[in-house]
């Protein structure tokens, strides 16, 4: 009962493909804190998944070390199978056994758990588990008769029923239609946040990894590319990829002047912290909302460029208005009352503190 | 159309309508598959007619007599158990290797799974009474080699082994629809959503845990139905109850009737087995009806899946060796060692277990002795019937087919159960119905009896029950749409069905008709029964030496038979390895 709940360190895996090998996992490490929500983003194809079944033990990496809890699952020679970790996990496609009722589903950890668990518990841990997923009940329900949204928190009951030390959560909201998936997400949240159930949690939809987690490494082509807070992640994207997997981003070549300032092809521009020295190529992303709009020049103003609107898009809450900058097209998010029309010229801010500069 | 109607300008809309109206597919195609349906219902209302009637023939005065006596026939009554326990081996052999073999194949990290999909699919080809007469020359109890050496070793006062008793019939014939089993139980288990299992695993559940309380219930549809044919194979095939149980009069179903209706003496009397096989008849409608509500509720286990993938495969680690011993021992047993066996017979003048001074009379001359004018007219009949039986019923299949999974009306179901009935009722009571009513019915220019046009005919009403379940399968994965889109760029149904459904059927198609190709080459129960100049096929050749104790000429030309059959089967494979997945049934 030592430790980090979960220690992932040098873990790869690589699959053949015809002659050559692909490297899904190439070198991932990470630690998860106590009761922690750790999210492994990315798109699919990058490692994520087969990162989370190692963990689980359904996948054999063939190098590396995973310890939950303090316990070495894999590495140094040992490998613990995925029966005997002290995980639950959510599976995509939800797993929920078609053969058998709500209660036996949720049931079913307890009913095979090592030592026995005895039949009056079973039924008082099973009744609160699915209580706490709103499935109190269903329990003789036929698990086939659930919506795909039951089915999802009757898998989730059935991963905490036997109270693990690890949550894994593999694509959990992704076969759920838009306005469900919402509605989970605050669900799946809340629940953890009772519970406190340390979360490792694959996905490749930017806003649930922002929305829950408590950090979130981004992952591409087998590796973490960026480990951070969710705000550090949206605001200070250290990559191109991830900036531009992260939610949408206006990207602007330039190069650095002196201290904080950056000179582009549209003008010059001061950053808050430019960690590049003078003269070195960088790539500035500021994000479509960050980006102020002005209809007519606004004086005494830095970081003011002009542009001509290209299109504006209204999508409910707000406008995008795609405004053309030199020979790029940048994307603002804009107050659904903004009064521009197509070809109108207007002026864009780019306050110093909403850059980010990358290398 | 309303759409259109309502937008079109009245004077285009009043304009004459030329085109011609033709009727749509499945229309017309309901009309056509009435006559195989008929016949199909027909030869089995013939059966159930000759029951009542006096001998069973059809100029017989009407009785229930054949019922009484059927009922208080102590020798029946040890046919009934017989076929009880001989199909009971049966199905447990089959499912016990099938199943475990799939589960190696599908679940573990064994490996080797197309070799052995592969071995299993030529097992399947390999006629029944080959593997018969092989286990005959290994266990029987006087002529078999491995009895005569345990006999030796041990110096046992008797066989340790008889292989030709019901349970060693049923041992045989369970070994070779394991194939069978195997291919329905690897379809079943390549299907499942592999995170029903792992999600067991990551519940706490060990590998046999999960096997039993997660794969096994949920591939029980699968397994039934493999159960099931298995089953229904077994009370059909007359192969292996003739060459195993023939010589010791251990009867079953399919060689009572045989042998009922070819007594070695006197006049055939029919009555009693018309009257049996309307029984079977029941049985088999029965049954019918019950798996189609089976194969109903089944579809409640289909899950709300996302992409279903293979589970992680089980670790064999250091019982590697175990699944290797059983692997190896299953082919090695059912498979290579009869085969041997056969063909060391085919060289020797008469049976004896393998040894030094055998060894020394080995010879070809039970090939270049053989009749070859008797093998050419066998060779000549297999070939008509290899190739215009799977033709013919690959084409009613696809009417079949296309009317049951396509058309909207209820009767669609009664051609859906028709089809279904050469597979619920032996094969044997159909020859039978056939031969009857050809004997009795068909006269002059059109007399049937005997001929090969009959002989084909019936195996290709027969073959229909395994053409319309790969059609209904390979139809209901074309989606709907994909007609409903030709329609809507202009294609008539026939159009539609011409250009884009049968084009897409097409693999199928071709598996199915050579599939079918094979049964009807190996196939003994049929021309047996149909019996006649015109219908002596290759194995019924073998079977005729067989029976009159040309027992080495026999193996020599089952080997011929086998040597033929390859070239089909080479093909076989070449086109099967495109289309994986595509199991048997």
């Amino acid at each position: 009962m030592t430790g980090t709940p979960l220690a992932v360190e040098g873990l790869r895996k690589g699959f053949a493909d015809r002659d050559t090998v692909v490297k899904a996992i190439d070198d991932v490490g990470f630690e998860v804190k106590e009761g922690e929500v750790y999210t492994l983003l990315g798109p699919s194809g990058c490692g994520k998944t087969s990162t989370l079944r190692a963990v689980a033990g359904l996948e054999r990496p063939d190098e590396g070390r995973i310890v939950i809890d303090g316990t070495a699952v894999t590495g140094d020679g040992v490998f613990v199978p995925p029966n005997r970790r002290d995980i639950g996990m959510v599976f995509q496609s939800y797993g929920i056994w078609p053969h058998m009722t709500v209660f036996e589903n949720a049931a079913f950890p307890l009913r095979v758990a090592r030592p026995k668990v005895p039949k009056k518990e079973i039924a008082a841990r099973v009744e609160s588990a699915l209580a706490a997923v709103h499935l109190g009940g269903f329990e003789g329900r036929n698990a086939t008769q659930l919506s795909g949204g039951q089915q999802q928190r009757l898998a989730l009951a059935r991963a905490l029923v036997r109270r693990p030390k690890l949550l894994l959560l593999d694509e959990p909201l992704s076969n759920l239609d838009a306005k469900l998936r919402q509605a989970m997400r605050a669900e799946l949240a809340s629940l953890q946040q009772e519970t406190g159930i340390t979360t490792l949690f694959v996905t490749h939809d930017q806003d649930e990894a922002l929305s829950m987690s408590s950090r979130i490494a981004v992952m591409q082509a087998g590796r973490i590319v960026q480990e951070g807070r969710p705000r550090d992640i949206y605001q200070r994207p250290e990559t191109r990829f991830v900036a531009d997997f992260v939610g949408t981003t206006n990207f602007l070549p330039g190069r650095g002047a002196d201290g904080a300032r950056i000179t582009t092809e549209v003008g010059e521009f001061a950053v808050k912290d430019a960690p590049h020295a003078a003269g070195e190529d960088v790539l500035l992303a500021v994000r479509p909302e960050s980006v102020l709009l002005h209809l007519s020049e606004p004086s005494g103003t830095p970081n003011v460029v002009r542009g001509r609107v290209d299109r504006v898009m209204f999508v409910g809450e707000a406008v995008d208005c795609h405004i053309r900058v030199g020979d790029a097209v940048w994307v603002t998010r804009q107050d659904p009352h903004l009064a521009a029309v197509s070809g109108d010229e207007v002026w864009l801010e780019l306050p110093a503190d909403k850059i980010a500069v990358l290398a | 159309m309303t759409a259109t109607a309502l937008r079109e300008p009245p004077a285009v809309a009043a304009e004459p309508v030329r085109q011609r109206r033709r009727p749509a597919a499945t229309g017309l195609l309901a009309v056509v598959i009435t006559v195989p349906a008929l016949v199909i219902v027909g030869l089995l209302g013939v059966v159930v007619y000759l029951g009542f009637r006096a001998h069973g023939t059809p100029d017989g005065a009407l009785t229930t007599s054949n019922f009484t006596v059927l009922f208080g026939d102590a020798e029946v009554w040890s046919v009934v158990r017989n076929t009880v326990v001989y199909v009971l081996v049966t199905v447990g052999v089959a499912l016990f290797f099938g199943t475990a073999l799939a589960l190696l194949v599908e679940r573990s990290d064994f490996g080797w799974g197309r070799t052995i999909a592969t071995a299993m699919v030529l097992r399947i080809l390999v006629p029944g009474f080959f593997t018969a007469m092989g286990w005959i020359f290994l266990f029987h109890p006087r002529i078999g080699a491995v009895n005569q050496w345990l006999m030796e070793w041990f110096h046992l006062g008797h066989a340790p082994v008889n292989i030709v008793s019901l349970v060693g019939m049923g041992f045989v014939e369970g070994l070779a629809l394991s194939a069978l089993v195997f291919g329905m139980v690897s379809a079943s288990l390549g299907a499942l959503d592999g995170s029903l299992e792992e999600a067991a695993r990551a519940s706490g559940a060990g590998p046999l845990r999960v096997l039993f309380r997660v794969t096994l219930p949920l591939v029980r549809p699968g397994l039934l139905g493999a159960g099931l044919f298995a089953g229904t194979i077994a009370v059909s095939s007359l192969d292996i109850p003739l060459i195993m149980g023939l010589s010791n009069r251990t009867y079953v179903f399919s060689s009572y009737l045989y042998v009922a209706t070819n007594p070695s003496a006197g006049t055939p009397e029919y009555g009693v087995p018309a009257a049996f096989s309307a029984v079977m008849i029941l049985l088999g409608v029965a049954f019918t009806l019950w798996y189609q509500r089976v194969l109903r509720s089944g579809r409640k286990y289909q899950v709300v899946a996302g992409k279903g993938h293979r589970p992680a495969r089980i670790r064999l680690g250091r019982w590697r060796w175990a699944a290797w011993l059983f692997v190896g021992g299953y082919f090695l047993w059912s498979t290579i060692l009869p085969v041997l066996m056969v063909v060391w017979i085919s060289l020797l003048p008469f049976v004896q277990k393998p040894s030094a001074a055998a060894f020394k009379v080995a010879s070809l001359d039970n090939y270049r002795q053989l009749d070859w004018s008797f093998v050419e007219r066998g060779l000549t009949t297999t070939i008509k019937l290899m190739v215009i039986a799977p033709t013919l019923a690959v084409l009613m299949s696809l009417a079949f087919s296309f009317v049951v999974v396509r058309a909207r009306r209820r009767y669609r179901m009664v051609y859906d159960l028709v089809a279904f009935l050469p597979q619920a009722v032996p094969t044997t009571v159909f020859a039978f119905g056939a031969m009857i009513a050809a004997l009795y019915w068909t006269r002059g220019w059109y007399g049937l009896y005997g001929t090969l046009a009959l002989l084909v005919g019936v195996t290709a009403l027969v073959q229909i029950a395994f053409g319309t379940r790969m059609f209904n399968a390979g139809l209901l994965q074309i989606h709907v749409e994909l007609e409903e889109a030709a329609a809507m760029s202009g294609a008539s149904s026939w159009t539609a069905l011409r250009r884009v459904t049968l084009p897409l059927l097409r693999p199928v198609v071709t598996y199915t008709w050579l599939w079918l190709a094979l049964l009807s080459l190996r196939d003994l129960t049929v021309p047996t029964l149909i019996g006649g100049q015109d219908t002596l096929t290759l194995s019924v050749a073998s079977w005729t030496l067989f029976n009159s104790g040309q027992v080495g000429a026999s193996s020599a030309l089952t080997l011929l038979m086998i040597l033929f059959m390859a070239p089909v089967v080479v093909l076989f494979l070449l086109l099967t390895r495109k289309n994986e997945g595509k199991a048997p049934v």
